[in-house]
């Protein structure tokens, strides 16, 4: 637990409309998902969240970055491949770039590292073996990730909530892959980019079981289509099972059916990441400015 | 013209603990490994000797170098315990060493052969890994290894076993590894002779692997795997579920396996290296081919 107060701002990266039906399934909002898992390994954290995909105003009125110590890009179903020109994705690339231009700590996962790739000149795509989602397991280390500190302390393979339909397939000049696995090449990477340097993660290491499980509940119907489930009974029963063992994490009879193991279930192993990049690169920034 | 490597496969079972087995409708485990190295490549032809019961002629000299490789099975023995059935298997595996033959094993066969030349198994104490065992990774070792030529870095496989290797023998490479068992592979060289040792199981499939967790539910109850019979009745229906429907993406998803658990390629592929990488070139070199 790290005893600071840095100040992070959190965006949003899906657009309102969205955070609605997500709370409409019982779900945290990405942008919220973030700040309570930093909060977590950080208690004494002040964080500010903007829309970003709404707003015209890409910061909290009156700030800039130089208020900040880190700055996060999240979640989101937009798709950049498919859909670049949308206002509410050209928005948030600007803000990357932004965020690069100032040489805030940036992190980000999922729809955060795509951005990031982007704005700094690399390319994503659909990924050919379709949707991961869940759990992307076998996550494993690159030597440059075994001896990066974003993952000190972190084992070298390991499992994390994920749910993407995208992936980056080429990443810019400068860039560091740390983490692959058999479904998508680049999990995590370092992108360097105008002066910045960004840190993201193809997976979600904010979500908690409960929130994959409110997922399959909410998806029950395309996971159908796509062959994840034969009925939607099999995808809430197997949601609920999650549910339990989310709720007694002593449950060793349901990590062993389902699969997992503390990667998912101790919060401490699944932010590992996040712990390291608030109790360095934050942690730096913010003592240079104090 | 054909090679034919002749494979002399071990299945260290007490009798007891096989007619066990068999009553739960799984294979006896020298039958599974017949089957798979088979199924690898036909032209392997094989003998199995059960070196538990009493008063069965364990090969030896001679006998023993005819063979082209030595294929060890899995086993409920424990290999620390002071027992006739293990002292006569631990006599043996020396005996391969001394005959210069190829060995190959899993699980029990990692243990005897590492005891056999020197190092040391316990009770691990995070105790029973049953099932699949997950994010299995390569060492570089392993990496650069012939029976990995082809593997992924990180894989599952079938697993069941309660004690590990603790300490390799001198001559001896840690080849892989996972977070419940530090040692899941090991390459063994012990008087110039080479045996390549698995803590998991290439030659189940998620039949054999259903019949195996049935004939042990009481066991995995005790243990916490399951909280009652049926919990355990539903599991091994769900492995078999997917052994009849190989397509039902949606089971394996649902067991979070993948290609490493279901694709016999991928996940025999340590035995076909042993096989065209060890075996056959140690015939040719000999003038056996």
């Amino acid at each position: 637990m790290l005893n600071f107060a840095p100040r992070i701002l959190i965006a949003e990266g899906n657009t309102k409309e969205r955070c609605k039906e997500m709370q409409a399934i019982g779900n945290m909002i990405g942008s919220s998902a973030y700040a309570k898992s930093i909060k977590h390994v950080c208690p004494g954290v002040k964080v500010d969240v903007v829309f970003a995909a709404d707003d015209d105003v890409s910061l909290p009125r009156g700030t800039s970055f130089d208020d900040y110590d880190g700055f996060v890009l999240g979640g989101s179903a937009l798709n950049l491949p498919t859909d670049v020109g949308n206002i509410k994705i050209t928005r948030q690339i600007d803000l990357a770039r932004a965020a690069f231009k100032s040489k805030i700590p940036f992190l980000g996962s999922c729809w955060g590292l795509q951005v990031a790739t982007y704005a700094a000149g690399g390319i994503v795509g659909v990924n050919p073996r379709g949707r991961e989602v869940g759990i992307a397991r076998k996550i494993s280390l690159t030597n440059s990730g075994l001896a990066s500190s974003y993952y000190e302390g972190k084992s070298a393979v390991f499992d994390s909530p994920a749910i993407h339909f995208d992936e980056v397939t080429h990443l810019p000049a400068g860039s560091v892959v740390l983490a692959e696995n058999s479904h998508t090449s680049v999990q995590a990477a370092i992108i360097r980019h105008d002066g910045g340097t960004f840190w993201g993660m193809q997976y979600h290491p904010e979500f908690d079981l409960a929130h994959i499980s409110n997922l399959i509940k909410a998806y029950a119907k395309p996971m159908i289509a796509d062959g994840f489930y034969a009925t939607e009974q099999d995808a809430l029963s197997h949601a609920s099972q999650m549910d339990l063992l989310f709720k007694d994490t002593q449950r060793d009879d349901l990590a062993w059916l389902l699969g997992v193991d503390r990667d998912i279930l101790d919060p401490d192993v699944r932010l590992r990441e996040v712990a390291n990049w608030v109790d360095q690169p934050v942690l730096l920034h913010h003592l240079a400015k104090h | 013209m054909s090679i034919n490597p002749k494979i002399l496969v071990v299945d260290g079972y007490v009798k007891a603990a096989r007619d066990e087995l068999v009553a739960g409708g799984a294979k006896k485990a020298g039958d599974q490994y017949v089957q798979m190295l088979i199924r690898i490549n036909p032209n392997v032809r094989c003998d199995i000797i059960y070196p538990s019961d009493p008063g069965v002629a364990i090969p030896s000299g001679i006998t023993l170098s005819d063979y082209d490789g030595v294929a060890w099975t899995g086993c409920s023995l424990t290999v620390f315990e002071d027992t006739p059935e293990v002292n006569t298997q631990i006599d043996f595996a020396r005996a391969c060493f001394d005959s210069g033959v190829p060995g190959f094993g899993s699980c029990w066969a990692a243990q005897i052969a590492v005891v056999a030349a020197g190092g040391i198994c316990r009770a691990n104490p995070n105790g029973r890994e049953m099932g699949f065992a997950r994010k299995i990774a390569l060492t570089n070792a392993g990496r650069g290894h012939d029976m990995y030529e082809g593997k992924s870095s990180v894989f599952d496989a079938y697993i069941s076993h309660v004690d590990e290797i603790t300490h390799i023998p001198a001559g001896s490479v840690v080849l892989s590894g996972n977070a419940f068992t530090s040692i899941q592979s090991v390459s063994v060289l012990y008087k110039g002779t080479p045996f390549w040792g698995l803590q998991y199981h290439p030659e189940y499939d998620l039949h054999e692997m259903a019949r195996l967790t049935w004939c042990r539910i009481d066991k995995l109850m005790a243990m916490g795997f399951i909280n009652d019979r049926q919990a355990g009745e539903d599991y091994v229906a769900l492995l078999e579920d997917l052994f009849q429907n190989q397509t039902r993406t949606d089971l394996a998803w649902r067991l979070g396996i993948d290609a490493d658990i279901l694709n016999e390629d991928v996940r025999r592929l340590e035995v076909r290296n042993w096989i065209n990488k060890l075996v056959i070139p140690t015939m040719l070199a000999k003038g056996k081919g």
